[in-house]
Parts: C-alpha cells; structure tokens; sequence
C-alpha cells in the first residue's frame, strides 16, 4: 500500500525513503545500470534503490566527486568556495548503490550490455542516460579544448571556474570581460545572465570601472524582465547585452589575442568566457541515442529513448520539450524514469508525469530570482501547465528579492542532500 | 496541510514562489500531496 501510494506521489515531486519491498518475482535480480553521477544519474539511483532495494543498481561515474553547477557563478562573485559545492559521492554507496569509478565507452543494444574503458563488460535489464552534455569544439571557429584553457567556458564547475575566478581577480583596472552565450538551447538558460550579474557584484567591489558584455547568439532570454531591473538597480552602466540581432553571435575567436569575431567586427577584451555550443556526450551518438549530432529524443512518460530500447535517458541530454536543462528538471525527469522502470518490471504502463522546475538566479547576496514550471505529457510531448509557475513578480521590494535570496540557499541544499544523499 | 497548500494555490496566504507552483497541481495532487507529508512528518509511521 505505501509503495503503491509513493509510486502516485513521488512523480508530484514528494520525496521520502521508503522500507524495504522484495522483489520476490524475480528468479534473478533486476539489474539496472545508470551512467552518470551528476543530478540526474545519482537521484535516479536514490530513487530506484530507496522504492525497491532488490534491484541491482550499478551507477558508473569516473569521479569521486560532483561540482555542482548550481551555484557556481558566486564562486565568480567571490560568494562562495568551489569546495563549498564539492559533493561526495559516498551517499550514494552507502544507500546500497554499487558506484564503479570508470567510463563507459561502448553501449551494446542488443546484448545489453556497456563496455567500460578499464575493459570490464556488464549486462543490464535497464540502461539510464545521465551523462550530461559535451561541449562541441567545433562550432566556434578557433575555440576547442585548449583554447577553454585561455577563454574559460565555466560551464562545466571545477578547474573551468577556479580559472575563470583568478582571471577575474587579475583583471586590469576597468578591464573589459565578454561572456559569449550560445543559442538555445544549451545547459541552464538563465545561466549566463546570474554570471553577469555576480561578475558585476565582484567588479563593483574590487574593480568598480570595469565592465561586462555579454554577446548572446539569442534575441532574448530566460527571466530577461527581471535581469534587466535588476541590473538597473545594482550595476547601472556596468552590463551591456548585445542580442543576435545587434550582431550578438560570435562565430571566430582568436586566442592569443582575445578577439571575439561576429557579424559586428572584431571585439578585443580582456576576459573572455566563452561558453560554446553543447550537445550529449559523444557516447550517445556512437550509441545511437541522439538525433545526428544532437539531443536524445525521448518518450515523455518513461524517458525511454524512442531510438534504443530498454535505455533511457535523462537530464541535460535528453529532448524533454519546454523542460529546460536544470538540476532542478533533471531531479525530476530521473524520479519519474526511475519509477517508470519499477513499473516496466512489473509489467505495467508508466505512471502519469507531473514533472517540476525551479530556478533560481543570484543578482548580489541579498537579492534573487526564480523562475517555476510544471510540465506533464500532451500528444507525445511536454507542455508547461498554463496558468501555473512563471517569474517572480517584476518591481517587488527589496525585502520580497531578500527572501527569495534565503529560498535558494535552501533549495540548494535541499536538492542536493535529495540527489545525492549527502 | 491540505489547507495550506490550496490556500497557496488561490493566493490566500503570502508567499514567494509556492503560489506559483500549487498552482500546477490538482486540488486532488495536493490533497496526496499533503497526506504523504504529514506521513513522513508523523514518527509513528516510520518503518512501517
């Protein structure tokens, strides 16, 4: 009965651990294997362990420790450390989930079954997705893996945002830093626009004639009302946003120099953040989950790959329609496929989707926003429900901007204790 | 709890972002919403 009721509930978002339920129809394990340790991968594992500990879950991730990208940009605004956002990965084997420190390089459909670089073969029922997003070198002309070495992208947390952090700190007095967005859709929308509000926090403290532009390959972007208020309340004349159509998209750059090319010209700066283009892991295109180079189409109930059976994937990788590619998102798409693969072992349908995000974006210590969604399933897709969710409310007092400031702080901590167990 | 949150739902107590969200979820979503809480809440539950 309280497994049967946890099923109809945990896709409302609830979250609680449940006692144990054999799965005594089985003649030998379940075994489901997930690849990935980031917000997806490691709560699908939670999930599928906490509601049926006799499945078999194996979680392949070659560290032994996640950064989260949640809260990464305050590492710029000198807010926070990057050890502050170091989550072990402990919890998730001591929740009874056997964690394999490799890689997977090879996916066999047909014998279901992953290759792993250290050489190991192991079979799976059920194969989950959650390795997240590469970022394409090619798509820049002059931008590739060692060049991010010069012009961080930051848009993976770790050394990318140590690097980033002390280019900031170096800058010369009223330096110039350019964050380079690239079209939609790539991971966490409003992603870039929070790193130029707490770009602009730090600079005003230490560097107050400096400035920041942002050259953005899209005409418009994720809470734009709310940035923009803000960023005249609290750094007038420091940020500069120049959308596709004022020749935003930069195609070209030169690395020694730190020239940034677009249809405008040439734009020397001082720091460039360059954040390319992003696609899955090139796994899932020799796999042969993902569309061409791109995404990996899905079924918006069980997050089955609609191209590979038994396989599924989830978080940034995946298509999931107006869900944007969020920590927040991906928690709940991995709830939803866990408890879908709970169903498929018993041989029913997956349970109807009432899938949730919450965003929130840092503008200066006291101060956020967020941004809310629900999504469920129509005609084979994800739809935001009408009438819910939205932005936080445009001119609010500062006490309302406070509050949703404290709201994040513990939305963090709460996704990430539920995800990863920690 | 249900209360709670329908009064979230219909903008009848002051919040920040749980009125947008109660608004995504049937008054029948958030009543089991409201029982799996207070059955998380309630020690005496625990284990069972």
């Amino acid at each position: 009965m309280q497994r049967r009721r946890w099923l109809q509930l945990a896709t409302l978002g609830a979250v609680g651990a449940l006692s144990g339920h054999a799965h005594a129809r089985h003649a030998r394990a379940a075994r489901v294997i997930v690849i990935g340790g980031g917000f997806a991968g490691a709560s699908c594992a939670l999930t599928l362990r906490r509601l049926d500990p006799a499945i078999e879950v194996t979680l392949i991730e070659p560290d032994h420790e996640y950064v989260t990208c949640p809260r990464s940009n305050a590492v710029l605004g000198g807010l926070r450390t990057l050890q502050s956002l170091t989550v072990s990965l402990r919890g998730l084997d001591r929740a009874g989930i056997t964690c394999v420190r490799d890689q997977v390089i090879a996916i066999d459909a047909a014998r279901r079954q992953v290759r792993l670089r250290g050489g190991q073969v192991l079979r799976y029922d059920r194969l989950v997705f959650a390795a997240g997003i590469r970022m394409r070198w090619d798509a820049i002309a002059g931008y590739d893996e060692a060049a991010s070495l010069r012009l961080p992208h930051a848009w993976k947390a770790g050394a990318q945002t140590s690097l980033l952090a002390r280019q900031l700190r170096d800058l010369r007095p009223g330096g110039t830093v350019a964050i380079c967005v690239p079209p939609l859709p790539y991971r966490c929308p409003p992603g870039p626009y929070e790193r130029a509000s707490l770009i602009a926090h730090y600079l005003k403290i230490h560097n107050a004639r400096a400035k920041v532009l942002i050259f953005d390959a899209n005409n418009r972007f994720s809470k734009q009302p709310l940035f923009v208020e803000a960023w005249q309340a609290r750094y007038a004349g420091m940020i500069e946003w120049i959308p596709v159509t004022e020749g935003g998209a930069i195609d070209r750059v030169d690395v020694r120099t730190r020239t940034l090319y677009g249809a405008s010209g040439a734009q020397r700066v001082d720091i460039a953040n360059v954040i390319p283009p992003q696609a899955p892991p090139l796994l899932a295109v020799s796999a042969g989950l993902a569309f061409g180079h791109g995404w990996c189409p899905v079924d918006p109930r069980s997050f089955e790959s609609t191209l590979m059976p038994n396989v599924h994937v989830i978080g940034d990788a995946c298509i999931a329609n107006a869900m944007p590619k969020s920590a927040s998102a991906a928690n709940s798409q991995a709830k939803q496929c866990a408890l879908s693969i709970i169903e498929a072992y018993a041989g029913r349908a997956p349970p109807e989707p009432v899938l949730h995000n919450t965003c929130y974006s840092e503008i200066a210590p006291d101060y956020a926003i967020s941004v809310s969604g629900i999504y469920r399933p129509l005609s084979g897709a994800l739809h935001e429900v009408a009438g819910a969710g939205g932005m936080s409310p445009i001119a609010a007092p500062a006490e309302f901007r406070a509050r949703e400031s404290a709201y994040a702080e513990q939305w963090y901590r709460s996704i990430v204790a539920d995800s990863f167990g920690a | 709890m249900l209360h709670t949150l329908l009064a979230f739902k219909h903008d009848q107590r002051p919040a920040t972002i749980m009125n947008r969200i109660a608004k995504g979820y049937s008054d029948d979503e958030l009543a089991r919403i409201a029982a799996f809480i207070a059955d998380e809440a309630a020690p005496a539950n625990s284990g069972r």
